[in-house]
């Protein structure tokens, strides 16, 4: 593992070009990077050097040479996982799922478990529709992170995308993992939203809004939260209740400090706000109309 | 009680402040008594010697016994443990015997016992016939010849790999005495048919415990946490106290551990305490002048930030950089300081960390807060994605939004406060950078909560450079200026902060531009002068906490260690240079500036944002002493001052006449960077005494001098608050 990092990251350290974009002069970086390495690649091949190179190649857009030097690292080193997983997030890169997934799958019997490995085909799968094992792969990079380690917010995102994707019968078990996260990392905010989203795909519009209430505790900025809040009793078809939320929710956003209201994301809310007042006035909640 | 009201003594003494560099504990330099290639005499047991322990005793003769030197054992599966041997044992060993012997002239000079052993299966050592340490692998009582150890390979290296060091201190102190002293250490096989029996054993005194820190770490109002490193397992403790004679209180950690993390919680905002750092047994260091930190304010405050970027090399230039800084500000306390990334090269391990950053700034990591974002290289030993590596062991961040800020969930990416700063630490190499992903989710949420007047915001990858780094061609730069920038202009970010290039970069006041350097239009310039003071002005932004797109400076202060060269030609850029520095900040109310320090003290570049349509003070320069008028009463305790326009904030010192000669000066910090113009102190003078009182006024270009005392005369300075 430790070899395929830090191929990866000295390759990234010294000039991560934009496919499509690289001008000569940073291309020119990285060929002397790439001629360096030919020089010591001639005196001493190694497996460590190979997987460099091969990421210089993958970053200068030269797939062919760069799997060319990640089976060449695999010839030295039959045994280690990190060539096929080099392999895997070159071809992923290069829109060849199919064929990352099989690296993929190399890398993980080589080294069942490979959290890195897991992670990759776990987005190859995604990507390839197949979301339900994506999900299990996620779960299993998941849980392949030593307990005194922590996985990063995104890995249970994706997780949760991914199995929101398979089909609405999944989302409860979407959520279920969205808490494990929250359980482990603490109550990211990142986490928390999501956990929000689907509660209300759910349906379960008195857990969402319990959820809602728990952030605002947590946060300064109770406008935000409570614009969510009528948005879901909205969709809850609440209406008395959403106007009810949607007006302390512009009170609150009007009391702030000129500022703050003016801000991208407040402008925003505050947009959402009024036009969703106006959208229920222009109609009359239900109650008003009786 | 009334409170005197004594005129203070005139100038009497220049002298009071110099006092204290230099009062370090002397330690003395580690001895290492016994290890490998050690002379030592031995019997290898195949069968029962008949000894019991009495091979232990000192008394005990092995003038028969075989000579040889550690390591000593077999290998029967080569090379295995072969590298380690230098006197074989024949194969199907028990256990061997060992007895060395070591000269203490004065055993008062030891102060600890150090032992470690690259080993195989388990051992036993006594200090002139008494048991001072067993490994784990024996069980406990006396061990016969054919005592079975439960199984434990050594490192079968070329060198011995003698950790964990074991302290021994406490068994082994007692036994010591002036002259020769015995060591025994016995090696027990897992089973007679092993394969392989080692033993290299590692003996030393006063082994110097600390071998990292102190240092501060996540900075609150009411909490710091100290971390330290030692070289055996110890429980750990941190003392502290308003003087360094007097560190009443504590924060103690039970567990042993080498990695001391003690959150030091319960204190005031905005204040300095002094701490020393140990174990329930024994201090370690500090207690003195040179270990202190000062809390995070609640509010606004005059605040230093010192800025470093890629200064990992732990060479000629990192050094120059530093001196140049502290040689600047002397005694005066930066308040945190930043690390850009590429923190310590190549890759970031633990011992390009101690290379680079706890030899390098040992002094600013015991006394600020230190809070750093992770570069490419630091990323190639550390993974964010799992927390792990040496970047992740040795910080402690706010993942849970401990320090002000949302919760991230991750110390990858995290956002503190401090006073009226908003900070926002970004992972820009590691972490999914695209919008949607948790860390553009929580930095959407995050910047929208904060009240703080101002928002900076850092990471690694310069979302504009020319330097040794392509700004137009890079991904992470690409991404995290197409993605991250959008989010934070909205939002009203002041200044962002980058590395990566190693050079100096500092862009004009921008809003807007999220393409690559040729897509720059002037309408992206919000103010094209140069943002000075001492030119055409500082750049200015509606007054109050941060507006949409009102303009930001953009600074890449990557050449803290080394510089690189580059086109260095951003049209986004104001000024690029190609030299060795570090950033220097300075915020007070509705100003901040930034000054580039080069290596040899030069002030190289300078910028001022100020917030409002007051007129900004150029930096360097401190306020006019106005004479702040302190006038006491009408109650004993009240205190009450005017302020100069020019400052934005007072200081208030107190000091106490003795009631006889000498008269001196002894006034200190009694209330730091205060708003208010009134004061109350509960203090009573001791008896006999007077109390008098000093007002200084701060903004964001420095200290004012004191005015007349509460007595009506001209003071010195005093030393200034934190």
């Amino acid at each position: 593992m430790i070899a395929a990092r830090r191929a990866r990251r000295a390759a990234l350290l010294s000039l991560l070009l934009l496919s499509l974009a690289g001008p000569a002069g940073a291309h020119v970086a990285l060929d002397d990077q790439i001629a360096r390495l030919d020089g010591l690649i001639a005196r001493e091949p190694s497996l460590d050097l190979y997987l460099r190179r091969g990421d210089l190649h993958r970053a200068r857009g030269d797939l062919a040479s760069a799997l060319i030097d990640f089976a060449r690292a695999g010839a030295i080193d039959p045994s280690s996982a990190d060539p096929p997983l080099q392999m895997g997030r070159a071809l992923l890169e290069a829109g060849r799922t199919e064929e990352a997934m099989r690296s993929f799958d190399l890398a993980l019997t080589l080294r069942p478990g490979y959290v890195d490995a897991l992670t990759g085909r776990g987005r190859a799968r995604a990507r390839l529709g197949r979301h339900l094992e994506a999900g299990a792969d996620f779960t299993d990079a998941i849980l392949g992170c030593a307990p005194s380690r922590a996985p990063q917010p995104d890995l249970y995102l994706e997780r949760a995308s991914a199995l929101a994707a398979a089909g609405p019968e999944h989302l409860a078990k979407a959520l279920e993992g969205l808490d494990e996260g929250i359980d482990r990392l603490g109550p990211a905010v990142s986490l928390e939203l999501a956990t929000i989203d689907i509660e209300t795909r759910l349906g379960r519009y008195d857990a969402a809004l319990s959820r809602v209430e728990a952030a605002s505790l947590r946060s300064t900025h109770h406008g935000h939260w409570m614009a969510r809040r009528g948005e879901i009793l909205l969709a809850a078809g609440r209406r008395t209740e959403a106007r009810a939320a949607y007006e302390s929710a512009l009170a609150s956003l009007v009391a702030l400090p000129e500022r703050r209201r003016t801000t991208g994301a407040v402008v925003a809310i505050e947009r959402s706000v009024r036009d969703a007042l106006a959208r229920m006035g222009a109609g009359g909640t239900p109650e008003s109309r009786r | 009680m009334s409170r005197c009201r004594g005129r203070a003594p005139r100038r009497i003494l220049g002298l009071l402040a110099l006092v204290i560099a230099g009062c370090g504990g002397v330690t003395a330099a580690e001895t290492v008594l016994v290890q490998r290639g050690a002379p030592m005499r031995y019997r290898a047991n195949v069968l029962d010697p008949g000894l019991a322990l009495s091979w232990t005793n000192p008394a005990f003769s092995d003038a028969a016994w075989a000579a040889g030197s550690y390591g000593v054992g077999y290998e029967t599966a080569p090379p295995g443990a072969n590298g380690l041997i230098d006197t074989v044992v024949p194969a199907g060993t028990w256990s061997v015997y060992t007895r060395s012997q070591f000269t203490i002239a004065d055993v008062s000079t030891v102060s600890s016992l150090t032992f470690g052993a690259d080993y195989d299966d388990g051992y036993v050592v006594w200090i002139n016939g008494v048991e001072v340490y067993r490994s784990p692998e024996m069980p406990i009582g006396p061990p016969a010849w054919n005592t079975s150890a439960a199984l434990h390979e050594s490192s079968n290296g070329a060198t011995p790999v003698y950790a964990p060091l074991h302290d021994i201190t406490l068994a082994g102190l007692p036994a010591l005495h002036d002259g020769a002293n015995l060591m025994a250490v016995g090696v027990w096989n897992n089973a007679q048919s092993s394969s392989d029996l080692v033993l290299v054993p590692y003996l030393s005194i006063n082994r110097s415990e600390l071998t990292r820190g102190p240092y501060l770490q996540l900075g609150t109002p009411d909490s710091v946490v100290v971390r330290w490193r030692t070289a055996v397992p110890t429980d750990s403790r941190v003392r502290f106290g308003a003087a360094p004679g007097s560190l009443t209180s504590f924060a103690d950690d039970a567990a042993a551990t080498t990695e001391h993390v003690v959150k030091v919680a319960g204190l005031a905002p905005g204040t300095r305490y002094y701490y020393g750092v140990g174990s329930s047994a024994a201090e370690l260091a500090g207690g003195d002048a040179q270990h202190h930190f000062v809390t995070a304010p609640l509010s606004g405050t005059t605040t230093r930030l010192w800025v470093l970027g890629d200064s990992g090399t732990a060479g000629a230039g990192a050094r120059a950089v530093r001196d140049a800084y502290t040689s600047l500000t002397g005694p005066a306390h930066t308040d945190l300081w930043l690390m850009l990334g590429d923190n310590a090269y190549q890759s970031g391990t633990d011992a390009e960390y101690q290379a680079a950053v706890f030899d390098m700034y040992p002094q600013m990591l015991r006394t600020s807060v230190l809070w750093p974002t992770l570069g490419n290289h630091d990323g190639v030993a550390a993974d964010s994605a799992t927390q792990s590596g040496p970047y992740y062991d040795m910080f402690s961040l706010p993942a849970q939004g401990q320090a002000g800020g949302m919760v991230s969930g991750t110390e990858a990416y995290y956002s503190f406060d401090f006073g009226d700063i908003h900070f926002i630490c970004l992972d820009s190499f590691e972490t999914n950078r695209s919008p949607g992903a948790a860390m553009l989710t929580w930095l959407q949420e995050d910047v929208m909560a904060t009240d703080r007047t101002w928002v900076i915001a850092f990471w690694h990858h310069p979302p504009y450079s020319k330097g040794s780094h392509d700004s137009d061609n890079e991904i992470e730069m690409a991404e995290m200026r197409a993605n991250a920038l959008p989010i934070l202009e909205a939002a009203g970010v002041d200044l962002v902060l980058s590395g990566h290039s190693h050079s100096y970069e500092r862009s004009y006041l921008l809003d807007g531009h999220y393409g690559v350097s040729t897509t720059l239009t002037s309408s992206m310039i919000l103010d094209s002068g140069s943002g000075r003071v001492s030119g055409p002005g500082a750049y200015t932004k509606g007054a109050g906490s941060p507006a949409p797109h009102d303009g930001s400076v953009y600074v890449v202060a990557g050449s803290s260690g080394q510089v690189s060269g580059g086109a260095l030609n951003h049209p986004a850029m104001f000024l690029s240079l190609n030299v060795l520095g570090s950033l220097v900040l300075e915020i007070a109310g509705p100003q901040l500036n930034g000054r580039f320090l080069d290596d040899a003290g030069v002030w190289r570049d300078e910028f001022t944002l100020y917030k409002g349509t007051g007129s900004a003070c150029a930096p360097g320069q401190a306020p006019a002493d106005q004479g702040d008028t302190v006038t006491l009463g009408p109650g004993a305790s009240a205190i009450a001052w005017t302020r100069d326009a020019s400052s934005v904030y007072s200081n208030l010192y107190r000091g106490t006449i003795a009631a006889s000669l000498p008269f001196a000066y002894d006034h200190a910090c009694l209330v730091s960077s205060t708003s208010a113009q009134t004061a109350s102190d509960p203090a009573a003078p001791p008896p006999g005494a007077a109390l008098y009182y000093l007002v200084s006024g701060s903004n964001a270009c420095g200290e004012s001098p004191v005015g007349s005392s509460s007595a009506g005369v001209p003071d010195p300075n005093p030393a200034p608050c934190p």
